[in-house]
């Protein structure tokens, strides 16, 4: 007979916080592959790298801050995954393990590691390869890199991973503001479709309640829209949804309910 | 009518118990255990002595505002301390009324229902609102004790509906079920059609838990702000049994099921009846279960020991195996926000338990903590396995 009384529920859920973690990186797998087939050896090498450093990086600071390991939650390979697809794969291999550091330690593991982040962290690596030095342009994917995008991230809608309103609501609000600037939309751009569906709809960086991750999206959405004229395609991508993330406290503050 | 906000979809895990979907009455327990402390903290006082005899239905406690308790099995009381032990002589000799159909029940006035009941041991829920909801809501999984009760009673029910309405003199009497239990609705429709009672009203909500919940039902079913007299419908058959048979609320029908039960089915038990003996009526379990619970996976308690009686408001006596409840690693929150989209009482329990986690209780109850009905809903979809209720009822202890 159990001595131990629980508390109830006695019955969960089946999702969790690995399964959905690792469902992600699966989601971003068919984007890998395409920029394998465009890009070569020097799309594995960038991969290779990232995926490298940033477990390296983050099992590293677990051990000094002698926390319990956190690598089987696939965080970290989310993190350089993204890294590697949005940076240019030209890109010399000491720059991607540097934007991979940074981005573990200071992008995540300095605030307490998965969930604790305010800023997602992919995006402040590369925001600190920006600003050391300009970046090489992105070289284009093209039709099949947007594609190979969506169907992951449709098998990421289906998972449950995201809701659809928000990669929508960015894509809107991306598309009416650029409409007002007078600009073409840059729908086909696998770095604007990677941030519509796989980093404006990060959950740790986002607010808590549904319309507050509404806001967040188009705030973000129109931003990346008004940088359109200043800045190429990432820095515009990098930039809002870091400002977006920013807005966080905000939001969870105004937007407290389901509703 | 607005549907219920937030809510969960759970698989029901009901067929076991309803198929057969008709209810048990074993023999008499070897012995019942009738707590003396009621749920609300008051102590009954007893009646008997050890060493005397008592029959079936004989009231043998007096507790809060009148309403008593009654013997579950004839026999000698064998102790008296925080409970009252009865060992059952197995002949079941009950009091001279019990089960002939009282005369002229239906000219009862108000005053002697209430003292009928009070005297028959059923507590009334207190009276509120303009209107009576009858709760025949069950989307815990496997409980069907609701389901089997209004599928072999459906007519004393609706009577007891009558009855009800007589005392309370409701706006409107709503028997409020949900969509997961067709044949009861047909049931109970063709028999509201054929006997013209046309003051209760049927009707169906989604099955979505907590849809039992009184201030969750009541809400969904009238809005906001609006306030109902509540009763289950377990209660309302035992309403019916003492107003109308005579026959005090000694036994009630209890789903026996879960993954480890032998033979899950719905049995009407004695009152009182300890978790071991119930089992056995199911024919025991056949593999040890990892955690036994009296009520629902959702909403229920679970037991660190069997030698726990049943009481009036158990609904079920589940055996879980340890796939069913295994104990997961907690994860840090991810704030994907599902407790926020599950909460039935729209407060932010993600908020509320990461506040409480840093102690901050100001924070937590400006989040809506005081709001929590403890329905366990964010607890059930958090990825992280973190322990939600435990925090909220953490904030809201300081």
């Amino acid at each position: 007979m159990p001595t131990e009384v629980y508390s109830f529920p006695h019955i969960r859920d089946r999702a969790s916080v690995p399964g959905m973690m690792w469902t992600n990186v699966l989601a971003l797998l068919p984007a890998v592959f395409v920029s394998f087939y465009f890009f070569g050896f020097a799309a594995f090498r960038t991969v290779s790298v990232a995926l490298v450093f940033a477990l390296l990086s983050e099992w590293g600071m677990r051990r000094i801050f002698e926390r319990r390991s956190s690598l089987y939650d696939g965080s970290a390979v989310i993190t350089a995954l993204l890294l590697a697809l949005l940076l240019p794969p030209t890109l010399p291999f000491w720059k991607v393990a540097l934007g991979s550091v940074v981005a573990i330690v200071f992008g995540k593991e300095i605030f307490g590691g998965l969930g604790q982040n305010p800023f997602n962290p992919a995006l402040v690596g590369i925001a600190f390869l920006m600003a050391c030095s300009p970046l090489p342009p992105m070289p284009v994917m093209g039709p099949l890199g947007a594609a190979a995008v969506l169907a992951g991230a449709f098998f990421a809608l289906v998972k449950r991973l995201m809701n659809w309103e928000i990669p929508f609501l960015y894509l809107a609000s991306l598309s009416l503001v650029s409409m007002a600037f007078k600009q073409e939309a840059p729908f086909l751009l696998t770095n604007v479709l990677l941030g519509a569906f796989f980093l404006v709809t990060d959950p740790v960086t986002g607010p808590l309640a549904r319309s507050g991750r509404r806001y967040s999206a188009l705030a973000a959405g129109a931003v990346t829209a008004a940088l359109q004229p200043f800045a190429n395609s990432l820095e515009a991508v990098t930039y809002a949804i870091l400002l977006a993330n920013g807005l966080n406290p905000w939001l969870d503050r105004w937007c407290r309910a389901r509703r | 009518m607005k549907p219920l906000a937030g809510g969960i979809k759970l698989e029901g895990k009901k067929e076991a118990t309803l198929t057969p979907w008709s209810s048990v009455r074993p023999s008499p327990p070897r012995l019942v255990r009738i707590p003396l402390e009621t749920q609300k903290g008051s102590v009954a006082q007893s009646l008997v002595e050890p060493g005397e005899r008592v029959r079936l239905g004989q009231k043998i406690a007096e507790g809060a505002r009148g309403v008593g308790l009654h013997a579950s099995v004839s026999g000698p009381v064998t102790k008296v301390s925080t409970f009252i032990e009865i060992h059952s002589d197995g002949k079941d000799e009950p009091v001279s009324d019990l089960g002939h159909e009282r005369r002229n029940w239906q000219a009862l006035s108000k005053t002697e229902i209430r003292q009928i009941l009070k005297e028959s041991g059923v507590d009334l829920p207190h009276h509120a609102g303009t209107r009576l909801i009858l709760n025949a809501c069950e989307s815990e999984p496997y409980l069907t004790s609701d389901h089997s009760l209004l599928m072999t009673h459906p007519v004393e029910i609706l009577r007891a509906a009558e009855i009800l309405n007589l005392l309370f003199e409701p706006r409107e009497v709503i028997l409020a079920t949900e969509d997961n239990k067709e044949e009861v609705i047909e049931l109970l429709k063709s028999k509201v059609f054929f006997h013209t009672w046309s003051r209760t009203r049927i009707k169906v909500l989604p099955s979505r838990y907590p849809q039992e919940d009184e201030s969750i039902l009541s809400r969904t079913l009238l809005g906001p702000g609006q306030e109902a007299t509540v009763i289950p419908v377990w209660m309302t058959y035992a309403i019916y049994e003492a107003v109308v048979l005579q026959k005090s609320f000694y036994e009630r029908i209890v789903t026996i099921a879960g993954e480890c039960v032998a033979q899950p089915r719905n049995f009407w038990i004695r009152i009182g009846t300890l978790v071991e003996e119930a089992v056995k009526y199911a024919r025991g379990f056949l593999r040890k279960p990892e955690r036994v619970i009296l009520g629902g996976p959702m909403h229920g308690r679970a037991l660190p020991s069997l030698d726990v009686p049943v009481l009036k408001d158990t609904r079920g006596i589940l055996g879980l195996p340890s796939e069913v409840v295994r104990p997961e690693s907690v994860e840090p929150c991810i704030r994907c926000g599902r407790c926020l989209e599950s909460c039935p009482v729209s407060i932010s329990p993600a908020m509320i338990t990461l506040a409480a986690e840093k102690e901050l209780f100001d924070l937590a109850l400006d989040y809506g903590a005081r709001l929590c009905i403890e329905c366990g809903n964010c607890s059930y979809v958090c990825p992280a396995k973190r322990p939600m209720v435990e925090l909220i009822r953490y904030a809201n202890a300081h």
